[in-house]
């Protein structure tokens, strides 16, 4: 009797466990945006990107409203959620603080093709990929911009990179995740390839400097065509 | 006696069970192929469990220890380190006994009947290859090669709960395996094939964050504690015990509590461990200096640095990349 009085204690709790923890990241993900948006849960939720730039900028970087020449409110559903972004989508605009102190709008390069990558420095792949952005950049595009904006690092941390390293690209601090919450993703290193604001390619993971070279130039090339 | 014997047996399995699947409860996640986003990543639970797990909750202490060091270069991972340390002198390898889903597992699979690889001098020696894993996969590797050397190569945790699910449930995955995730699924299979033959052969012979644990056993506040008045030296629990021990709660004990039902004079039981003079002052140092680490490393964002890593996937975890 007293096992089974046990047995059943142990799946109520287990079940309360799981129905409770299981609820609270439903209601969350309620709340916030798609739920495979990296950081939605440290914005509010009924944020679009219109009304985003004004109201949630940071310090360091924000992700700013529609662009006078361009409609980037389809980075959110109609639903007013974060959408996870695919090859052909408008790319949602933001500015960003850089490691140099000059800040990056993207809807300023929207005459170029930009690479803009997600990294941290924890990340080995990010790390190991690293190298192809430093030979892309001494290619010498005169028609592309390179932007590495960091996930959600400190700035010590970041600048303590950018020093040890010796990048000489251009990286962004994202210490908030606000410029990270439009481009949602399940993992990094993640690369997006855009052309006019809009993104003509994505790239999840990353092997060698080498190969990532040649998938970056290989598509900047065609964007260039 | 009966009863109490069956109660010490199986309230182990449930202590087990339970960790298991508090720490995986997710539950969504499994059917989305999705992983927990939420703040509770930030925190580490004690045994091996990765992260990358649609299910997990928490965060692998190993996995954040590797992470953190892959970074150690740019801030030194002292919330990670602390965390190691406060766990380690609270619980010793009590952890690997009763809180770690993958010993679970083990133990499940060592039931399965078949000849049994049982201890000797050979298995004693070979239960020191973890300390060699440890150094070399999980602390070298990171720091020199900015990869995680364990979790990346070896973990079968990793390999079984992250990058089969994962790969199973996103197509778009599957387009990234190669090479790796071929021999990370062969560890697997050799170290689950180990376990069934030998018990819990990974525990012995190659889990690196046992051998962390290993080295708090005999300053760790709580587990087991022989009675030295009581004891008649009759090594009953030795030879109980099925991990390499050479006596109860060394290094390699990972105080199941399997002798308590065998020794004659009821010499062994779990508790609050008192320790000589010295063994004191120095379990008190070791207790302020994780306490320092801890306070140091949440004021340092090391939280939320062990969030943020633990909310996206892991493909060194995997098998990719």
């Amino acid at each position: 009797m007293k096992k089974n009085v046990k047995i059943f204690c142990m799946a109520l709790t287990m079940s309360l466990c799981v129905g409770g923890l299981t609820a609270c990241g439903a209601s969350t993900e309620n709340q916030t945006a798609d739920e495979s948006a990296a950081n939605a849960s440290e914005v509010s939720s009924d944020t679009t990107l219109d009304d985003t730039a004004k109201e949630t900028k940071e310090d360091t970087a924000s992700a700013e409203g529609a662009g006078d020449n361009k409609d980037r409110a389809n980075a959110t559903t109609k639903e007013g959620k974060i959408k996870t972004l695919v090859e052909g989508d408008i790319a949602p605009d933001f500015t960003a603080k850089l490691v140099d102190g000059t800040e990056f709008t993207l809807s300023d390069h929207d005459n170029e093709v930009v690479l803009l990558n997600f990294f941290a420095s924890w990340c080995g792949p990010c790390m190991g990929e690293m190298p192809a952005f430093e030979m892309l950049k001494d290619d010498g595009y005169s028609n592309l911009s390179i932007l590495c904006v960091n996930c959600m690092e400190d700035k010590a941390t970041v600048d303590a990179l950018v020093k040890e390293e010796g990048f000489t690209f251009p990286i962004a601090y994202d210490e908030n995740g606000d410029i990270g919450e439009y481009y949602p993703t399940e993992g990094i290193p993640y690369t997006l390839i855009i052309k006019n604001g809009v993104i003509e390619q994505i790239e999840v993971g990353a092997s060698s400097a080498e190969r990532q070279y040649s998938i970056y130039k290989e598509a900047i090339d065609k964007c260039m065509e | 006696m009966a009863e109490k014997k069956h109660f010490k047996r199986f309230s182990r399995r449930y202590v087990q069970l339970i960790a298991a699947v508090l720490y995986n409860c997710n539950v969504k996640g499994f059917a989305s192929g999705k992983i927990w986003k939420e703040a509770s990543k930030g925190v580490c639970a004690p045994g091996l469990n990765c992260y990358s797990c649609p299910g997990a909750v928490v965060s692998c202490p190993l996995g954040s220890l590797q992470a953190a060091l892959v970074s150690s270069k740019y801030k030194f991972p002292y919330y990670i380190l602390g965390t190691l340390l406060l766990m380690g002198l609270l619980l010793g390898r009590l952890i690997c006994g009763f809180l770690c889903p993958f010993g679970l597992i083990q133990e499940l699979l060592h039931k399965i009947p078949s000849p049994k690889w049982k201890k000797s001098k050979i298995t004693r020696r070979l239960s020191g290859i973890k300390y060699v894993i440890l150094v070399v996969f999980a602390f070298f590797i990171p720091i020199v090669f900015a990869a995680p050397g364990f979790c990346k190569f070896i973990c079968p945790a990793g390999t079984m709960e992250a990058g089969i699910p994962l790969t199973v449930l996103n197509e778009d995955m599957r387009s990234m395996l190669g090479f790796l995730f071929s021999w990370k699924v062969a560890v697997l299979l050799i170290i689950l094939i180990l376990c069934v033959f030998a018990y819990r052969g990974f525990c012995r012979f190659i889990c690196p964050l046992g051998a962390i644990y290993s080295f708090f056993q005999p300053l760790s506040f709580f587990g087991i504690k022989v009675d030295e008045n009581k004891c008649i030296h009759c090594d009953a629990c030795i030879k109980t015990c099925k991990m390499d021990v050479k006596k109860v709660c060394d290094r390699e004990c990972i105080q199941c509590g399997d002798c308590i039902k065998k020794c004659p004079v009821d010499a062994i039981g779990f508790g609050w461990r008192k320790q000589d003079r010295k063994k004191q002052i120095i379990r008190i140092v070791i207790l302020a200096a994780a306490l320092l680490l801890v306070v140091i490393g949440l004021n340092n964002n090391g939280f939320n640095d062990i969030k943020n890593k633990a909310i996206r996937i892991c493909y060194e975890c995997m098998g990719i990349g």
